[in-house]
């Protein structure tokens, strides 16, 4: 049964992300059985799911701040191997944002966002401060630049970790369920940062229920349970025409109530 | 209804109801239970048991106690039935005569506190003499403290055996440390913060010499004037160290390489090496022996000592502690661990069996079982972490064994591990050594406590944002983890001040130890008691002063967290 | 089952300087070679040192490995500790003379650390749990002398506040002869110590405690039956007053059947002093001091006194002398006591007049009445015995005899530790009852639980499952602070393993001894900690 009918002749570089047949046990328990998955450069991608489905633990797989036993996981044509080189240089091209944004509280702002790229990139402290300001106007907050996290808002600090993430200028940006600690007058402003970043044209996985942003932004949905892909679909297709049992149960329960 | 009722915690009744009731008064305060009458009875009997015989035996101070206590219990009782409180009647209401067991523990404490206050007040003051001139046994008083011993003996008490020719060292030293330290004080403070930025980092630097400083000033330096100024295998040798740690930080990019920076790593020694050959040439700090440093200095100096060394061990145990390097694995540990069986196990056990004397001996012949039982528990239990197994193992044992066993261990064994034909270990650097390592293993056990503190998601951050191991530690883990670590900090650094006070009984002149060579004088013959109280206040003070000093700090450290 | 349709891009290429590159850079690799860099770096450094050791070792010579036979062996490491100790020990638990071995010497030290570090440990939990509450009285007083005891007692150091303890309060008591009796009970504080009464078993009280167990299934069975009852008729009785009248008559009964079925306690005695029972005591005394009644001897002068005053002979430690002396006390009859090590020393006492009597059980009576010379000129009369009798402390001269004796040593110690801990105990208990949230004493109220079910059924069980773990952290830093009585020269195993240091000249044998024995006492008490942990985590899941 084929799911997948697009883009049959890609070259491998112009894959973000080429993950094959990955696994994942602690322990005894699988909770990645062996899941495929190609993002192109540019591409946004949505997954969802039921809480325990694997899907928070396939993205960090991405990063290697879990590490798959089984499988290959190739991020933008280097493959994430037990190679230091290979884990440095893949974290150093691929940005991530938190569920509870840890941000370093014991860090300003601009100190925040400028302490990678000045100790990773080796960029000097002034080209740091100034990318960081720029993101920090993008993401509509410069004034703050100078308050400590533990003064901000859960919006605005959600908002200085996509900065900060930002400043590193990594090519695909993973979002692990941003809004979900966040008060509901808050998401908005988070989201409209992450709809911004999707149209420049970032590769984008994220891990979210927020519906109605899956369904304006991504290129393609990917529905998970159980340690499994169960379906990939494009946003139309994913919610007016479900192919699988599994989805239409976990779409019917999370769009009714 | 009525059995919830019942079960209803007692009130007082008879103050709700505004009017007095004997039978509620009765059962609230003596006749409720079983037990509340024992222990009233018992409580009744003792207050006026001591009462009376305090009566007796110091009637004016014991019939005042009493009469106030009357006065103030008679004052309660009418504002409590004629329900006209005043402010201090409703306070001791509520604060010291609420029941008839209160108002007893009351009396009974009263009169017991005026037994210890007067008699303390007596020997302390009353009766005591101040003056260093009687302190004689011949002359001293009977029944009270001779607190002149403390002046008479104060040059032993501060310094003990350090020669008068040094005492301007000391002073020189304290007196560094205070102007540090009023620098410190003052260029923080939030007002000045702004203007006086560069004294705040000519005062950072200072703190970083001062050490250095305060070690040459205490121990002097040796100079021998025959030997040539600049010795080349020290200044090259410790220019090539230096060279080497940049080289090592660098690699982990902890620092980055600019022409400066380059400079300072390969100039610090050579300049550092001339200064010291410099001041060694002069002849002014003279060698010191440090074994003969006393009394509050050496105090002091183990303290400050001890609590340096330990923290940057202490956090190296903790990480190692917490370590989840990659094991080592099983197909490298057991083929070693069999082949080393194997050859001791044909080449020992055979020989010792046979000449064993006992059963005893017998089992000991087998011990290279031990080998195999200790890779097995290596694979099991720590998974070939080595790292992780020798932190543990490491604070375990130092913790299991008490500090003075430590001490008295670093001071009959050190010997035993130098080289040949060395002139022996001073007991001071040996006391040091056991110290630090007691200290060490306690400062990591905090230190792990404040890692553990940190959540998670820090680590991922910065792991995510491709901060390697080092970067991840020196700039988001620990910054935070001692941040936490203040109050505990603060409390091992009291704990180490007090109990340094053991050293004396392993033979060093501290405060306390000093206080045998002192009784032991004519002079001062057995005037203990005044010298121990003394050094009870005084670490008392101290102590007071470091905690509160540290609340401080935490309130200070706190604000950029929250 | 996701098929796709793009192809796996071929795995990196594995050949040459790169793939031993990418073996040098895996992580695993790096953190295997770490840590054989960092063993390499341990044994290299062991080497040095024991290099340095072995040869110190060697240059002290071999008689630190000399075996007994002669040779020299490591081996024979510690056959020096069956040699003579030759050192006393001031305060022994066990019988020591200073011909015994180095071992016995150790063990008696061993014991003497446990001995202290024990009773400080219960009396600590006693004292902590006690000021723990008192911090939290309503009483303004009460609470406040409570917070002065913690800050002082926390913010100084044990070794002075032992110092303090022992050279200026415990050295500072009254002599032996003006010993202060609190309260008038039979408890005397010198500066020797603290001696007070203190039971000790006859040979019948195995019989007694048979009955004692006895008396307590009886109890649980009388509990059993009557609850049954009440679940049955619905009336409540009072099962708890029923089960200790049932203990009480039964451990009684036992009492008296055990003392009166026992027959083995005897004096042996010459017949010419014409005693031949207890009672024939007040009668020998009036005909020997002339007077009319018993009280009268206090009109004796001193020698007139002493010439009377009957001589006993009794084995060291035995229970047999307090149960005669307990008798005779009753009577007012004056009495010497020679505690003596052997039988045969007794015998010989006796023989030469050094004694009247001697007292004991009758086996070892008899023996020695056989081995007399002239055994018939001899009689055993046999004494009356209770289970348990009560050892009175006296003064004889400058030492007490009998009763329970802490020297003065062990009575400072014992109060600097127990003062010490309880301090940092208060501030355990303290934390560990106001960690029971406000809300569960409501709850408990709202359920209609009295006060002391509510004190018993939720706020002990959690508070003590706060206070717990620390509280075993504190009992293992008191067992090792017993080490400080060389402060105030208690002979614990500390100062013991010194003392044996200089005696033998073995440091390193010694030493490791030494930290055996604490790191077995920490291991025990690790143990026990892991265990409760252990409940609690299985408790909470």
């Amino acid at each position: 049964m084929t799911m997948m009918k697009e883009a049959p002749t890609v070259t491998a570089v112009s894959d973000a992300i080429v993950c094959r047949d990955v696994h994942k046990w602690y322990g005894d328990f699988e909770a990645l059985k062996g899941v495929d998955l190609t993002v192109k450069t540019g591409e946004a991608i949505v997954i969802i799911g039921p809480s325990g489905s694997g899907k928070s633990t396939f993205i960090r797989c991405m990063n290697r701040l879990e590490e798959h036993q089984e499988g290959r996981i190739i991020i933008d044509g280097i493959e994430l191997t037990h190679d230091l080189r290979n884990i440095t240089e893949i974290r150093r091209e691929v940005g991530m944002v938190f569920q509870q944004f840890n941000l370093f509280p014991h860090l300003t702002v601009l100190e925040n966002i400028t302490l990678a790229p000045i100790n990773v990139r080796k960029w000097t402290r002034d080209r740091a401060e100034e990318l960081a300001m720029k993101w920090l106007t993008r993401v509509g907050i410069p004034e703050q630049a100078d308050k400590y996290p533990g003064q901000l808002s859960g919006g605005q600090q959600q908002r200085v970790a996509i900065a900060r993430c930002l400043t590193m200028q990594p090519k695909i940006l993973l979002f692990d369920e941003p809004t979900s600690a966040l008060d509901p007058e808050m998401i908005k402003e988070v989201l409209d940062v992450m709809r911004d970043l999707a149209h420049e044209g970032y590769t984008i996985v994220a891990v979210t229920h927020e519906m109605g942003f899956a369904r304006e932004v991504a290129d393609r949905i990917i529905f998970m349970d159980g340690g499994q892909i169960v379906e990939v679909n494009t946003p139309e297709e994913f919610y007016n025409n479900p192919k699988h049992e599994r989805t239409k149960l976990f779409l019917s329960q999370i769009l009714n109530h | 209804m009525a059995t919830i009722s019942s079960n209803k915690p007692v009130q007082k009744r008879w103050t709700l109801s505004k009017r007095f009731n004997w039978n509620y008064f009765l059962l609230d305060n003596v006749t409720g239970s079983r037990a509340l009458l024992i222990w009233v009875s018992f409580l009744a009997l003792l207050t006026i048991g001591v009462t009376i015989g305090q009566l007796i035996a110091a009637p004016v101070r014991t019939s005042i106690i009493l009469a106030v206590w009357a006065i103030l219990v008679l004052g309660v009782v009418v504002g409590e039935l004629f329900t006209a409180h005043n402010v201090v009647t409703r306070w001791l209401k509520e604060n010291m005569l609420n029941n008839v067991s209160n108002t007893l523990v009351t009396l009974l404490l009263a009169v017991l506190i005026g037994l210890v206050g007067s008699g303390l007040w007596n020997w302390g003051i009353a009766n005591a003499t101040f003056s260093p001139e009687l302190t004689h046994p011949d002359v001293r008083t009977r029944d009270g403290a001779s607190w002149g011993v403390l002046w008479g003996a104060r040059k032993l008490l501060l310094t003990g055996l350090l020669g008068p020719e040094h005492t301007w060292r000391v002073l020189l030293t304290t007196g560094m440390v205070l102007l540090l330290w009023a620098s410190s004080f003052i260029s923080s403070r939030p007002s000045l913060k702004e203007t006086l930025a560069p004294l705040a980092r000519v005062t950072n630097i200072l703190w970083i010499i001062s050490p250095f400083a305060a070690y040459i000033f205490l121990a002097g330096l040796e100079y021998d004037p025959e030997g040539p100024f600049i010795r080349m295998g020290a200044l090259l040798g410790g220019t090539a160290v230096l060279i080497a740690l940049m080289g090592i930080f660098w690699l982990f990019r902890v620092i980055k390489l600019t022409p400066v920076s380059i400079a300072m790593w390969v100039l610090i020694w050579p300049i550092a090496y001339i200064i010291w050959r410099l001041i060694a040439q002069t002849g002014i700090f003279t060698p010191i022996n440090v074994d003969d440093w006393g009394g509050l200095l050496l105090t002091v100096i183990f303290a400050i000592f001890v609590n340096i060394l330990s923290l940057p061990i202490g956090i190296l145990l903790a990480l190692g502690r917490r370590a989840e390097v990659t094991g080592i694995p099983s197909w490298i540990i057991w083929p070693i661990a069999v082949v080393s069986f194997a050859y001791f196990f044909l080449n020992s056990t055979p020989e010792l069996w046979e000449t064993s004397r006992n059963n005893i001996e017998r089992v000991f012949s087998l011990w290279p079982f031990l080998i195999l039982i200790v890779a097995y528990y290596f694979h099991k239990s720590f998974q070939g972490n080595f790292v992780k197994a020798f932190s543990i193992l490491f604070i375990e044992i130092i913790r299991g064994v008490p500090l003075i066993t430590l001490l008295f261990m670093a001071i009959v064994m050190a010997p035993f591990f130098l080289p040949e034909g060395s002139t022996g270990i001073k007991s001071f650097w040996a006391v040091i050594v056991g110290y630090t390592i007691f200290s060490s293993a306690y400062m990591a056990e905090l230190v792990r406590g404040g890692l553990q503190a940190i959540p998670n998601g820090q680590y991922e951050a910065s792991d995510a944002l491709g901060l390697n191991t080092l970067q991840k530690y020196r700039f988001i883990v620990l910054p935070q983890a001692l941040r936490i670590l203040i109050p505990p900090l603060a409390g091992s650094v009291i704990a180490t001040f007090k109990s340094s006070s053991l050293v004396a009984l392993v033979g060093m002149i501290d405060l306390v130890g000093i206080t045998r060579g002192i009784i032991a004088n004519e002079n001062w013959l057995g005037l203990r008691t005044e010298l121990y109280v003394f050094m009870f206040l005084l670490y008392f003070f101290v102590s007071s002063i470091v905690s509160a000093y540290s609340r401080r700090l935490e309130e200070r450290a706190g604000l950029g967290v929250r | 089952m996701a098929q796709t349709t793009t192809d796996p891009p071929p795995p990196q290429s594995s050949r040459g300087i790169s793939s031993l590159l990418s073996y040098i850079f895996d992580i695993r690799f790096l953190g295997v070679i770490g840590q054989i860099a960092i063993i390499a770096l341990l044994v290299f450094g062991a080497v040095t040192l024991s290099g340095n050791f072995r040869q110190n070792i060697d240059k002290l010579g071999e008689a630190q490995f000399r075996c007994i036979d002669g040779r020299v062996s490591y081996r024979c490491a510690f056959d020096f500790m069956d040699n003579e100790a030759g050192f006393d020990i001031s305060d022994t638990p066990l019988n020591y003379e200073n011909t015994d071995s180095f071992w016995w010497a150790a063990f008696n030290g061993l014991v003497n650390t446990f001995r202290v570090g024990l009773l400080s440990l219960v009396a600590m939990t006693i004292l902590g749990t006690v000021m723990g509450i008192a911090r939290m009285s309503d009483n303004w007083l009460v609470s406040r002398l409570a917070l002065a005891y913690i800050e002082i007692i926390r913010n100084t150091p044990i070794l002075i506040q032992l110092l303090l303890i022992y050279f200026s309060v415990i050295l500072a008591l009254p002599d032996i002869t003006e010993a202060i009796q609190p309260f008038g009970l039979p408890i005397f504080l010198s500066n020797r110590g603290l001696s007070m009464p203190w039971p000790q078993l006859m040979s019948s009280a195995p019989i007694w405690f048979a009955f004692v167990v006895l008396a307590v299934i009886q109890f649980q069975v009388t509990n059993i039956y009557l609850s049954r009852q009440e679940e049955r008729t619905g009336k409540p009785s009072n099962r708890f007053m029923w089960g200790l009248v049932g203990f009480i008559i039964i451990s009684g009964l036992g009492w008296f059947v055990a003392g009166s079925i026992a027959d083995n306690e005897g004096v042996l005695i010459a017949k010419s002093s014409r005693i031949g029972e207890v009672d024939d005591f007040e009668r020998v005394m009036l005909q020997r001091a002339q007077i009319n009644h018993i009280s009268e001897l206090e009109n004796l002068s001193e020698e007139e006194l002493a010439a009377v005053t009957i001589q006993i002979c009794a084995l060291r430690q035995s229970a047999s002398e307090p149960n005669l002396t307990n008798k005779l006390r009753q009577q007012g009859i004056p009495f010497d006591v020679s505690r003596v090590g052997s039988p045969e020393n007794a015998q010989g006492r006796l023989v030469d007049g050094r004694c009247e009597m001697f007292v004991g059980p009758k086996t070892i009576l008899a023996s020695q009445q056989a081995t007399l010379e002239d055994p018939s000129s001899f009689l055993i009369f046999p004494l009356d015995e209770t289970p348990v009798v009560f050892s009175y402390p006296r003064f004889e001269g400058f030492n007490v005899l009998g009763g329970w004796n802490m020297t003065g040593e062990f009575f400072a110690l014992f109060l600097g530790l127990t003062i010490f801990y309880a301090g940092g105990l208060a501030e355990v208990v303290r934390a560990g009852i106001l960690s029971v949230s406000k809300g569960q004493t409501e709850a408990a109220r709202a359920l209609g639980l009295s006060e002391g079910q509510r004190l018993n059924l939720i706020v002990l069980p959690q508070a003590l499952r706060v206070i717990i773990p620390p509280l075993i952290s504190t009992y293992l830093s008191l067992m090792k602070d017993t080490s400080l009585g060389v402060a105030v020269a208690f002979p614990e195993i500390y100062i013991i393993s010194q003392t044996l240091m200089n005696q033998s000249g073995r440091a390193l044998q010694i030493m490791i001894l030494l930290m055996l024995v604490y790191l077995s006492i920490s291991l025990f008490f690790s143990v026990i900690l892991n265990w409760y942990n252990d409940q609690i985590t299985l408790v909470e899941r």
